[in-house]
């Protein structure tokens, strides 16, 4: 298990950038209000367990990649106080990344309230462990996955059936999404050059493939930067529109401890809108504070978090909510698992929780 | 007994231990750390996954596909490192400045990790045997040209002399006297270069051909397949002990049918 030291340092590290700069007057005062905000719906309703005593401990929550803007919201919920708010001792995030122990799998064994993961993950996770893996969805980040197979400028694939004759980068854990996606847009695999590559899309940048599946809010992202021109195939535009970004928890642990779970994402609920209100500072305390080891890149970060924005907040969150899904979105994410390979429950997805906090804190809906 | 049965024998009661010495920690390990079942994999759980399973077959097929492929990269890493090795090793035998030029390129081989290394690789090599082949003698390269070159300095200088009294040049007393003479250092070479051998393999098929065990490695840990990890693991961890067991078993026949080295 990787664990960076850092998380418990970022809060001070944090108030110093914070009072070195004038652009974060703005989410000071926002977050003031937030806390106002919460004082009074707390008062409304006492049963829920959101005061401040801590009474729930500290918890770990892994992540599903290396401590990038991707959970900002999160790192939010950590420095401006509303996991603290929300009835938490301490929410020590857990850095994932390439080499460690995937998150499902550390929920499942144990390690952690609930953790971030992706579907296709907890997919392979039900294949490995069975019907009886016990692992469910209780929220979605993102409305739309990020995934992309993207190629430069001056060799576009701009549609799926493009990509027959390049040579596509593709790393061990996007390999089942790379085939779901040319199965879906009735491709095949043996028409397109699979290249095992690692994580990064350096084979892109440096002309040994044709083309990469990876993130559009990632490593598309170092090819752009590298002074490319490149040509997107959005995995939600092409069959494939799927939920990402899951909040996953044990079935026990829904049980045993639901109401940890349900201030667990209202404080990442709370992160998140403080986190969509200003895309620089998000990208500053990533690189900053949670980050400062990963040696991350500035302006990589800022087109991250302005990317991603559109994904994690659309229509369908302005009434409903951050993190919720619609019956729609379930079932094309339950399809997108199925053409993946993978067999897993229909009801995967619990998403009670996350109706009872809109329900007894109807203001996190528009904060 | 029989000599030659006993230099058969031998080291295939080690090997037999040395199973036997895996699985008690194995086990014992599991069972200490109280490690999570979805994770830690027993001995049990490797028999089901590869033979009572009813999709046993598939597994074995998954798993052994990736085996040859692994064990074909092996011999193409350690058969070229060992060349290059013994051929280098000669050459500093020959010329002293070649060995001062050459020495600190072995040494770079050795201090830089290999998954450093891999991307300037695959971009000369390309993603085929050639970057087994250069990754492999990478890893092989320095144990094997430092324990040859020993060797051939083990030459008696009596001998050398004889033949340098005949009018033998120094390529002559290289193959007459320190050739034979570093046959037992060549063979403790290959013993020790036999499991790097097998792990720059695995990297190589990671980092470079995404075929083999390093990439099936990989893939079950990224699908959480643990069972297919453990299996793969064990069945590298069995073959890299029964390579090297052959290569003992080798080396005592060789000794005694040369009488070389028979001493050590």
């Amino acid at each position: 298990m990787i664990f960076s030291p850092l998380a418990l340092f970022a809060p001070p590290e944090r108030e110093i950038t914070m009072n070195t700069k004038t652009t974060v007057t703005t989410t000071k005062l926002t977050a003031a209000a937030a806390v106002g905000a919460l004082a009074l719906t707390s008062c409304g309703n006492g049963d829920n367990g959101g005061d401040s005593d801590g009474d729930f401990g500290s918890v770990e929550v892994p992540l599903s990649w290396i401590m990038t803007a991707e959970f900002a919201g999160m790192y939010y919920g950590v420095d401006e106080g509303y996991y603290e708010e929300e009835g938490f001792e301490e929410v020590e995030l857990i850095t994932g990344g390439p080499a460690a122990t995937p998150s499902v799998t550390q929920i499942a064994t144990g390690t952690g309230l609930a953790g971030l993961s992706n579907p296709i993950d907890v997919g392979s996770f039900y294949d490995s462990e069975g019907d009886d893996a016990g692992v469910k969805v209780i929220g979605s980040v993102f409305q739309r996955n990020a995934f992309a197979i993207f190629s430069l400028g001056d060799n576009p694939a701009t549609e799926p059936e493009d990509l027959i004759g390049m040579s596509v980068g593709v790393a061990p854990n996007n390999e089942g999404v790379y085939y779901a996606f040319l199965d879906v847009n009735g491709i095949d695999p043996d028409d397109v050059e699979m290249v095992s590559t690692g994580g990064t899309a350096e084979p892109l940048s440096n002309g040994e493939v044709d083309a990469y599946i990876g993130y559009a809010t990632n490593q598309a992202i170092d090819v752009e930067l590298d002074g490319h021109d490149v040509e997107y195939l959005y995995f939600y535009e092409h069959g494939l529109p799927f939920a990402a970004g899951s909040i996953i928890a044990t079935e026990e642990t829904i049980e045993s401890s639901r109401e940890e779970l349900k201030a667990l994402l209202a404080g990442t609920i709370r992160g998140w809108h403080t986190a969509l209100e200003d895309h620089d500072d998000a990208a500053q305390v990533t690189v900053e504070d949670w980050a400062a080891d990963q040696g991350l890149d500035m302006e990589h970060q800022l087109l991250t978090a302005e990317r991603q924005a559109p994904l994690i907040s659309d229509e369908w969150t302005e009434e409903n909510g951050l993190l919720t899904m619609s019956d729609e979105l379930v079932a094309d994410t339950l399809e997108a698992i199925e053409v993946v390979g993978y067999d897993v429950p229909d009801d995967l997805f619990d998403l009670t929780l996350l109706e009872e906090v809109y329900e007894e804190n109807p203001d996190l809906i528009e904060p | 007994m029989n000599p030659i049965l006993r230099a058969v024998l031998i080291p295939l009661v080690r090997l037999a231990a040395s199973l036997a010495v895996i699985t008690a920690v194995w086990v014992g390990a599991l069972w200490f750390f109280d490690v999570s079942p979805i994770i830690g994999k027993n001995p049990a759980d490797v028999y089901q996954y590869l033979f009572t399973h009813p999709e046993s077959a598939a597994h074995r097929e998954v798993v052994f596909a990736d085996f040859w492929i692994t064990m074909l990269d092996t011999l193409i890493g350690f058969g070229v490192g060992m060349f290059v090795a013994a051929l280098t090793a000669m050459a500093f035998q020959i010329s002293k400045g070649f060995e001062a030029a050459v020495m600190p390129l072995a040494m770079i081989c050795r201090s830089v990790p290999l998954v450093a290394m891999a991307p300037i690789i695959v971009l000369i090599f390309g993603r085929d045997w050639a970057s087994v082949a250069a990754m492999g003698t990478i890893v092989v390269i320095f144990p094997a040209l430092v324990t040859i070159v020993e060797g051939l300095r083990s030459a008696s200088p009596a001998m050398t002399e004889v033949v340098q009294v005949y009018g033998g040049n120094r390529a002559t007393v290289l193959q007459k006297v320190g050739m034979p003479a570093s046959l037992p250092s060549f063979f403790t070479a290959a013993r020790v270069s036999i499991p790097g051998a097998l792990t720059g393999a695995m990297l190589a098929e990671w980092l470079a051909t995404g075929d083999g065990m390093g990439y099936g490695i990989i893939q079950a840990v990224t699908q959480t397949d643990y069972d297919r990890l453990w299996a793969s693991v064990l069945i590298v961890t069995l073959a890299s002990l029964v390579v090297y067991s052959f290569i003992g078993v080798a080396e005592r026949l060789v000794a005694r049918s040369t009488g070389i080295g028979l001493a050590a």
